[in-house]
């Protein structure tokens, strides 16, 4: 490590000759080089560094980079190096989950978005397990994807559910795009953005079609002797959990329940139940794959139109006009986007509401 | 010495709470507990987080400790906060669920 207190970009190979490797040389020596640029510039949370050079470290499209470090039961990230990309599975099932559930969400946003990654330009997605002891919580760092091994009396490991390793790769995307604050309604939109696209990867890796999926968030990595089937429902919001120990599910699913609370980041894991039910009730109404028309809706959203103080009207404001330019204004998916936010009690389609988020922007 | 720990957030969101006394601990977890709250200087923690932007999914602590006459309580995101502070939170958060199990 760097000892050198007065010079803060301390590098064993100097950065410049990194950034000339990644502009000419070949594809190996581009990848060591990016890879040099990203764990220094992570080493020191310096996220400016990197964006400095994303350009150059452009990654083609459809070249998955996954990264998995085992900390160890540690608090240091992020940890040994123990799977890289292409590399054969391990006998450890956290890596292989984080592993296989990362690759699976990378090709879902290719796929179906044609998106290259969490940037749009490749980002190696890093991963680290068996972070701390009987760790209750799975997180994304800014940087990173972080997985908890649980503690076994309530929770399992957080690999095990894929829509939890997609709703945690979302949360980087949202930084990329929308950069929503992560506080009161716009912290909501957050986790409501994460948990849509969590369960359509889940979805689409399953190829299941709307009305065959669960809708479940966390699905089986409560432990056994939890009174619940998971941490959330879209579905139907507030019915996922009811245990004596934990307690019950908190999730309102309508705009007269909405939680208001200092707690969470002023509740952003409750009240993304009102919109989750709403893209629910949306996917089920146009039916087929949910990724196809309600996905598209959602994600153009997300990219175009959402900023970082969005608002639930505003939201829903944005969605229906996004189905307007997408299925043609009046189209029978508009109507239906309509129909699925009056469900959870929020009205869209009036000139104030779409003024009042186009004055946003 | 008395902790009030509340912990809330966290990708699951499920809140935990409790009054943690060391005078109604066994005597090695109340050593142990007197050991990562020295570490931690509580005392010296300011009132809300600072600076940075939460993060995603990031556990939410609101501690109040009282000890000695003195009592302070503050805010803080478990990912921002110092390994001292979090080998504490650790700790304080087993409490918690052992007393929340066994009342």
């Amino acid at each position: 490590m760097c000892k050198d207190q007065h010079n803060r970009i301390c590098y064993i190979i100097p950065p410049h000759v990194h950034e000339n490797i990644s502009r000419n040389g070949n594809d190996r020596q581009k990848e060591r080089a990016y890879q040099a640029l990203n764990v220094s510039a992570h080493m020191r949370g310096q996220r400016e560094i990197l964006n400095t050079f994303a350009v150059l470290a452009t990654t083609p499209t459809g070249v998955k980079r996954r990264t998995i470090y085992n900390a160890q039961n540690g608090l240091t990230l992020p940890g040994k190096l123990v799977r890289g990309e292409g590399a054969p599975k391990t006998s450890d099932t956290s890596v292989n989950e984080a592993y296989d559930g990362s690759g699976k969400t990378y090709d879902f946003y290719l796929k179906v978005f044609q998106r290259n990654s969490i940037d749009d330009r490749g980002l190696r997605l890093d991963s680290s397990v068996h972070y701390r002891r009987n760790f209750n919580n799975a997180f994304w760092n800014g940087q990173q994807m972080v997985y908890g091994d649980g503690d076994g009396q309530i929770f399992q490991r957080f690999t095990k559910s894929i829509d939890v390793i997609g709703h945690e790769l979302t949360h980087g995307v949202t930084q990329y795009e929308a950069g929503l604050v992560y506080q009161d309604q716009p912290g909501a939109l957050n986790e409501h953005f994460s948990d849509v696209f969590g369960s359509l990867v889940k979805q689409f890796a399953k190829k299941q079609k709307a009305k065959q999926a669960d809708w479940l968030i966390g699905e089986g990595i409560f432990a056994p002797n939890i009174q619940g089937v998971a941490l959330r429902s879209m579905k139907a919001p507030g019915t996922a959990y009811n245990d004596p120990v934990i307690g019950k599910d908190p999730q309102p699913a309508h705009m007269k329940n909405f939680v208001n609370t200092t707690n969470d980041f002023g509740g952003v894991h409750i009240n993304s139940g009102i919109p989750n039910k709403a893209f629910y009730e949306l996917a089920i109404a146009l039916g087929g794959n949910a990724w196809e028309k309600a996905g598209s809706i959602w994600y153009r959203t997300l990219i175009d139109k959402v900023q970082p103080q969005t608002q639930f009207a505003e939201c829903a404001a944005m969605t229906y006009e996004v189905a307007g330019t997408l299925f043609g204004v009046g189209s029978a998916e508009q109507k239906a986007v309509k129909a699925a936010w009056a469900v959870v009690g929020i009205t869209v389609g009036g000139g104030t509401l779409v003024a009042a988020a186009g004055a946003r922007r | 010495m008395r902790i009030s720990f509340e912990r809330s957030g966290g990708f699951a969101n499920i809140p935990l709470r409790a009054e943690i006394d060391s005078a109604n601990m066994p005597p090695d977890r109340a050593q142990e507990l007197e050991r990562l709250v020295a570490k931690a200087h509580l005392f010296d923690q300011p009132v809300q987080p600072q600076g940075s932007a939460p993060i995603p999914d990031d556990f939410q602590y609101e501690i109040t400790i009282e000890d000695a006459g003195r009592s302070h309580t503050f805010r803080i995101g478990d990912a921002t906060a110092p390994d001292d502070l979090k080998l504490l939170f650790d700790f304080l958060g087993e409490e918690a669920l052992r007393k929340l199990r066994h009342g």
